[in-house]
């Protein structure tokens, strides 16, 4: 007789998501993703002025708010057919890849390492071994005995105190943890680092977008950043130049810490490059377009179904009807009325809540298609598509990850091994380097831009009366995000937004074709069923995040993680 | 930068009702209101670690958020330092995770502020709206006052605009 376990909420983050797994012979044999607040996005926007739907969208999330900013305004543009000046690709640009590599960061460190890492066991380990190893590793100047040392030191007295804190829900001593001590101090103490240089990578997206959390420079047809080189209160040399310091600091941490440290993790847990596949059809989009109209980008995307890059589709301009036509929404499982498959400007949103119905509605997430199949998103997807596309950076740093972990684990490692939970961790960390490469780019260009004597960055947007419809993607931290709006005579009519986290967390789909988070918990093992930490591992390896897919809404939610075993 | 080392962050969902108090509290001060010395009044939003600068680098973190005291709408409680974290064991902010994680790593990091203190009021009503509901409304002027009366406390003084 399967076991059922009910893990909720399982991140740490806003968002409610619940997973529902049946376990047989200690594997799992069924899944259910359940989303459990309801978005109303699409409601607030109707009627209102498209060129402040962004300023809204960027609220739906508190932890990607820049992504929904750009995907909105992306979206306008497209209905109104309009051309970007290139600073304002440029500037936009610099701050989605700065944003990316600060989201990727504290995805690996501070949402999903301790999966992998067991704080407590990190306090029996030799600093000198740990010192030594990490200096085999990586010329990374942060790895002395005295550092490490200082963190186990730290750690002793939270431990010993009780104080816990942001680790008192850790599966600490759990069978499923591999890592030697010295390994765990060497993941802790790289924890801790990662908030000083995941916030020198948020800081540049606050100089290029005014503020943080949300960033007040976007505009539709530009960015309000007025570029005057010598004038204190634009964006000047001096500001650009503080931004190039804080990029040479990020750029170190990424490539000898982050990278050696997934290759690790990898090598040491070499079995989970087997599990957690699931929806092997990745869907990602091209983003950093390089032209006014967006028909150029620096980092290409495309579908790739089945996993066969042999078959690979290129997503080529802003304008593709390739991926405007491909998306469809599923309410089959969904707890909203009715039961049909519609394109997103088509789409209404009527709630209707049932109870979870194992095979009826269950979730408040919609279930997304491409070409009526439901599609895996995320760098996993993104890398392997610019892998295929021949992406220069890309090929580089999947080869440098690949032989490191290859080298560490002691057994010739594949791309083939990134379809699978680590994998996912291993794209994210290939898709941060990338990223970094990105941004170094776009400062050179907006730089040479501006030399040229072009300091234009914003074109007025005309709305004419009558309806048009548009589309704007972004290829986001957690995968492809795209808003859809029909603006009838300068006002909103419909607004739908289908988040990364829709696409992998969505329910069973019209066909009752499971999702990506539940198709890759499948066969997952699972020690033992009330501390079911291999559920978490490869949920969390989507870096998920549902207060977009679904709304903020539940008040009366527990304080602490539940698992129920029934 | 302002001189006082004081920052208020307002916190929650302004899409949300009431669940967004804290942010318009936040823009209240900073429409109707001048201080001296100058404080930061920050629309930290939903957002969990992104907030850790603003306690770096400031001395004295005022937050105000919507937070379940289980009492009559609009009802006012204000909780310091150690006092925060300790409530949070059991239900509290409605921005749990977030707000206690930052405060928990805050402890992890050794960042520590002189002073945080938590300003929490009470919601009525958590739909799809961008306006606070009318009985939240009532209680805005007396809960500026707490406010500001905090704000005094840290040696920091204002007139209407």
């Amino acid at each position: 007789m399967a076991k059922r376990i009910t893990v909720d909420p399982i991140t740490r983050i806003e968002g409610h998501l619940r997973i529902d797994c049946e376990i047989d012979n200690g594997k799992v044999s069924n899944a259910w993703s359940s989303g459990q607040m309801w978005r109303g996005i699409e409601i607030i926007l109707k009627d209102r002025d498209p060129r402040d739907a962004w300023i809204y969208t960027q609220r739906i999330c508190g932890v990607c708010t820049t992504v929904h900013a750009i995907a909105s305004v992306r979206a306008v543009e497209n209905a109104l057919q309009m051309e970007i000046p290139l600073n304002a690709q440029y500037i936009r640009n610099m701050i989605i890849a700065a944003h990316g590599i600060h989201d990727h960061m504290v995805h690996f460190y501070h949402l999903s390492a301790l999966d992998w890492v067991d704080i407590v066991s990190a306090l029996e380990a030799d600093a000198a071994q740990a010192s030594k190893l990490a200096e085999s590793l990586s010329p990374w100047t942060q790895n002395s005995v005295k550092e490490f040392k200082a963190v186990q030191d730290k750690l002793k007295t939270f431990v010993n105190t009780g104080q816990l804190g942001i680790f008192a829900n850790g599966y600490w001593g759990h069978p499923a943890m591999k890592l030697p001590p010295e390994v765990n101090l060497i993941a802790a103490t790289h924890y801790l680092q990662a908030f000083e240089f995941q916030r020198k990578a948020n800081q540049i997206v606050t100089i290029l977008g005014s503020k943080t959390p949300h960033i007040q420079n976007l505009a539709v047809g530009g960015v309000a950043n007025p570029i005057n080189p010598d004038n204190q209160s634009a964006l000047n040399m001096e500001r650009l130049y503080y931004i190039k310091t804080l990029m040479d600091e990020v750029k170190n941490f990424i490539a000898d810490v982050y990278l050696i440290d997934v290759c690790a993790v990898a090598a040491y847990y070499k079995d989970w490059l087997n599990y957690g596949s699931g929806v092997t059809n990745y869907l990602s989009v091209p983003d950093f377009p390089l032209d006014t109209k967006g028909t150029q980008f620096e980092l290409p995307g495309g579908y790739i179904p089945n996993g066969d890059v042999g078959q690979f589709k290129a997503i080529t301009s802003f304008d593709d009807p390739f991926f405007r036509d491909g998306v469809k929404e599923s309410i089959k499982h969904s707890w909203y009325d009715g039961n049909w498959t519609r394109h997103p400007w088509e789409e209404e949103t009527e709630p209707s809540y049932t109870d979870f119905q194992d095979n009826g509605k269950y979730s408040w997430v919609k279930a997304p298609s491409f070409g009526g199949k439901p599609a895996q998103v995320g760098p996993l997807a993104n890398v392997l598509a610019m892998y295929v596309a021949g992406h220069e950076p890309t090929k580089k740093y999947a080869g440098m990850m690949l032989n490191t972990i290859s080298k560490l684990a002691g057994t010739q490692v594949g791309v083939k091994a990134l379809h699978s939970t680590l994998g996912r961790h291993a794209a994210r960390a290939i898709r941060c380097a990338v990223l970094y490469e990105t941004l170094e780019n776009n400062y050179n260009l907006l730089l040479a831009n501006i030399a040229k004597g072009d300091f234009s960055t914003f074109n007025k947007p005309v709305f004419p009366s009558g309806e048009q419809r548009g589309f704007g993607f972004h290829e986001a931290p957690r995968g492809t995000l795209s808003h859809w709006v029909v603006v009838d005579s300068g006002k909103i009519k419909n607004y739908q937004a289908v988040v990364p986290s829709t696409w992998n967390a969505g329910p069973r789909n019209q066909d009752d074709a499971m999702g990506p988070y539940e198709a890759s918990l499948m066969g997952n093992p699972i020690a033992v069923p009330d501390r079911p930490l291999e559920v978490l591992r490869t949920v969390h390896s989507f870096d998920p995040c549902l207060a977009c897919a679904i709304h903020l809404h539940d008040n009366e939610k527990e304080d602490i993680v539940t698992v129920r075993v029934m | 930068m302002p001189g006082s080392g004081v920052a208020v962050l307002g916190l929650g969902n302004v899409l949300m009702q009431d669940e967004g108090i804290g942010v318009h509290l936040v823009n209240m001060l900073a429409t109707k209101y001048e201080f001296d010395p100058a404080i930061q009044l920050i629309d930290g939003g939903t957002t969990g670690t992104d907030l850790l600068p603003y306690f770096d680098s400031n001395e004295r973190i005022m937050i105000l958020d919507a937070v379940d005291f289980g009492k009559k709408a609009g009802h006012v409680e204000v909780l310091r330092n150690d006092e925060i974290l300790a409530r949070f064991k059991s239900k509290l902010s409605l921005h749990h995770l977030g707000l206690s994680d930052v405060l928990s790593t805050l402890q992890l990091l050794e960042i520590k502020p002189e002073e945080i203190c938590l300003i929490g009021m009470q919601p009525a009503s958590m739909e799809l709206d961008l306006a606070l509901s009318e009985s939240i409304r009532l209680h805005l002027e007396n809960t500026l006052e707490i406010i500001l009366a905090e704000l005094k406390k840290w040696e920091i003084s204002w007139k209407r605009k």
